[in-house]
């Protein structure tokens, strides 16, 4: 019906452009949200206008007390959230798809048999339920062809030399004769455990005791692999399917109880501190999932006490970064690693604590004793006056404050390019102020070097 | 001094030291400032490095640099770097980031330093006492921002975490910050003209950093004094220049 005709019936009428980028994503929401029932979840791709999602319920229907209970399960969990849902279940992703879509019992979740059962079940299906393209579909109705069973009397010789081999490897999934491969929208991780709640959580101090539960029982599930985590992802279920996620992570591999309690508490306290923690009606489910892991070996303690301080130390040390990163972010607790570049601003690179274990680096002495201890962001542009062609400055401005130089040491050259290269002096002013300057573009090669600030303490 | 002052002292002591470790110290390398501060730096306390002037500042976290250099040669585990980024990367009105190759020069490697820019003042509060309460650090460094400095009850509350921990806590404060009350010791840093080496060129060359050091206040009862530092980048020694034959008498020098 046009727009123009529906609006002639019912004045009133509710209009929104289609949106399929926002569509997708709320498909993809819907996915995550359905891992309540399966890791293996993934949204239909490939086909335009198509919301679907598969879920690989292999070895997970007896949680829910058989295939029939599951489906039914979630077609009300979907109807409470205000979402019409066809389920079925069959031996291939393509079978289940065709059934959940033509089938009429899929209202209220079709539970499919296997083998001849199935393909007489598919077989009575409309040619729509193939998952191909409109002109494939098209092309089979022209030919009279107008149910799966149809089409599979056909040789499927004849059927490829007409429409390719797409329609024949459809009609084997849609069949259940060929297994196809789904793309999970999250991670398969190995070691995780959930707390269904009873009341939806409401409270951020219910959360964190909650959080510091499920720290607990990952910790003991981490301790019957002997392994550690580095990094645990909790994820908070609410009630209207909106799943939350949050990030901790740790320095070294680890699985002691009450450490990964305190940094998933802080990352809930970051959180609700920062962008606001949107409890919604609640939360009803809480997982935590350990997505890094290592096999932890045991620690033989040392005897030797300086051997021992020191150890106790770097624990020390790994617990504070461990909790700042937690509450300020990985980002703002790093460490220095050099690089082996020779313009300044480069030879340094930021490591986040949590990111890698940290590594002895030093920069070469040579180049070091020629450094400042602070180092500005970015170059600041300054007149100078300075000796004709290439000697240090005698008399500068900065910030609009003028400085005479009593000492310099220079110049190094340093190579960024014909007219970048740049001319590096340590200077002191009369005051006994250091400040690293340098010269960019050489005289002869350009008519006005100019001068720059680049750091101080030199 | 009258026995009743005598007794008192003690007895204000006692309620003050109360089951806490007794202070030691880590000695500077200047004799003079060593002797000053009853022995060096306070181990278990903080101690607060000031600018004397705007211009001054970069000379202050220079000054600061050389301390942490001390502490990590004599002590063991790492350095823990906190800012308040709050304005702005860099300290105040950016006087730059604290850069790599130059603290090693200083003798600080890099690798033992964990840098942590605090978003806001009342985070670089709360990393500076969990810092300050935790065992095994060689020293924490707390770079103010430009204005904030810590409220009365937050600067005790990290002195009191770093009599708990015994650490060395260095406050360096901005100009116009508030001073760090309880702190062990309040050094006033100015930048002074080191001895230039002569190369035999038109300006002289660079010698080692020189600072004038004014210890405004110090909680052992030492009177207000000043000292001239240098430190040398090769043997990552701080000391006192020897006073040159033919200068003035100067008041503000200590023979140690």
């Amino acid at each position: 019906m046009m727009l123009a005709g529906a609006k002639a019936l019912v004045p009133d009428i509710c209009v929104a452009d289609s949106d399929p980028v926002g569509e997708g994503d709320d498909l993809l929401a819907l996915a995550r949200w359905a891992m309540r029932w399966s890791p293996y979840c993934a949204p239909v791709k490939g086909l335009e206008g198509t919301h679907a999602l598969f879920l690989d319920i292999t070895g997970c229907a007896h949680l829910f007390g058989g295939e029939a209970a599951m489906l039914a399960d979630m077609v009300i969990k979907m109807q409470a959230l205000g979402l019409t849902a066809r389920a079925a279940c069959a031996a291939t992703p393509g079978a289940a798809f065709a059934l959940a879509r033509f089938a009429p019992e899929a209202r209220h979740g079709l539970s499919a048999p296997d083998g001849a059962a199935l393909r007489a079940l598919v077989g009575a299906l409309p040619v729509e339920a193939l998952r191909l393209p409109s002109t494939t579909i098209t092309g089979l109705r022209a030919l009279g062809l107008k149910t799966i069973g149809q089409v599979a009397t056909q040789s499927s010789a004849a059927l490829a030399r007409r429409f390719g081999i797409d329609l024949v490897r459809a009609l084997d999934r849609a069949r259940g004769l060929e297994e196809e491969a789904i793309d999970p929208v999250a991670e398969i991780v190995p070691r995780r455990i959930r707390l269904r709640l009873a009341e939806p959580l409401m409270t951020r101090q219910g959360l964190e005791l909650a959080g510091s539960k499920a720290a607990g029982e990952i910790c003991t599930l981490l301790d019957s692999y002997n392994e550690g985590a580095r990094r645990l992802v909790l994820k908070l279920y609410r009630v209207d399917g909106v799943v939350l996620q949050l990030v901790g992570g740790s320095g070294r591999a680890h699985r002691d109880a009450v450490l990964w309690a305190k940094v998933l508490c802080e990352r809930i306290e970051a959180e609700a501190n920062g962008a606001g923690l949107d409890l919604g009606f609640g939360i009803d489910l809480i997982e935590v999932c350990a997505p890094v892991v290592e096999v932890l070996e045991g620690q033989v303690m040392d005897l030797d006490p300086v051997a021992a301080a020191a150890l106790a130390s770097a624990d020390a040390l790994h617990r504070l970064a461990d909790r700042l990163s937690a509450r300020l972010g990985a980002g703002r607790v790093t460490r220095m690693e050099a690089v082996a570049h020779w313009v300044p601003e480069q030879a340094v690179r930021p490591v986040a604590f949590a990111d890698r274990r940290p590594q002895a680096s030093r920069f070469p002495e040579a180049l070091a004793a020629r450094r400042p201890a602070l180092l500005l962001e970015r170059a600041e542009p300054i007149d100078a006056i300075a000796e004709v062609p290439d000697g240090p400055p005698r008399l500068f401005r900065w910030r609009a404050l003028a400085f005479k130089v009593a000492c310099a040491e220079g110049p190094e050259r340093i190579a960024c390019g014909e007219a970048h290269d740049r001319d590096y002096y340590r200077i002191e002013t009369s005051e006994g102020r250091r400040f690293w300057l340098y010269r960019q573009g050489l005289p002869g090669k350009v008519d006005h070097p100019k001068w720059y600030v680049h750091g101080s303490a030199a | 001094m009258r026995p009743d002052l005598t007794a008192l002292r003690t007895q204000i002591r006692a309620i003050e030291t109360e089951g806490r470790p007794a202070l030691s110290c880590l000695p500077t390398g200047a004799d003079g400032l060593d002797l000053a501060l009853g022995g060096g730096l306070a181990l278990g306390g903080v101690t607060e490095v000031v600018p004397a002037a705007f211009m001054d500042e970069p000379a202050s976290l220079h000054f600061a640099f050389v301390c942490l250099a001390r502490a990590l040669q004599q002590r063991s585990g790492d350095l823990v770097v906190i800012e308040d980024a709050s304005r702005g990367p860099g300290w105040g009105p950016a006087w730059g980031q604290f850069y790599g190759p130059g603290l090693q020069k200083l003798g600080i490697c890099p690798s033992r330093i964990l840098l942590v820019r605090a978003p806001d003042v009342k985070g670089f509060h709360a990393c500076v006492e969990d810092a300050a309460r935790t065992f095994g650090l060689a020293a924490i460094l707390a770079v103010s921002g430009p204005k904030a400095g810590f409220s009365l009850a937050g600067a005790r509350r990290v002195q009191l975490a770093a009599e708990q921990a015994h650490s060395l806590v260095l406050a360096v404060q901005g100009l116009r910050t508030s001073a760090f009350a309880p702190a062990r010791a309040r050094l006033v840093i100015t930048s002074r003209p080191c001895r230039p080496v002569p190369l035999g060129t038109a300006l002289p060359g660079l010698g080692p950093p020189a600072w004038r050091l004014h210890l405004e206040r110090a909680r052992n009862g030492a009177r207000p004094q000043s000292f001239d530092l240098e430190y040398d980048d090769a043997t990552h020694s701080l000391y006192q220049p020897a006073t040159l034959a033919n200068r003035s008498p100067q008041p503000h020098c200590l023979s140690a």
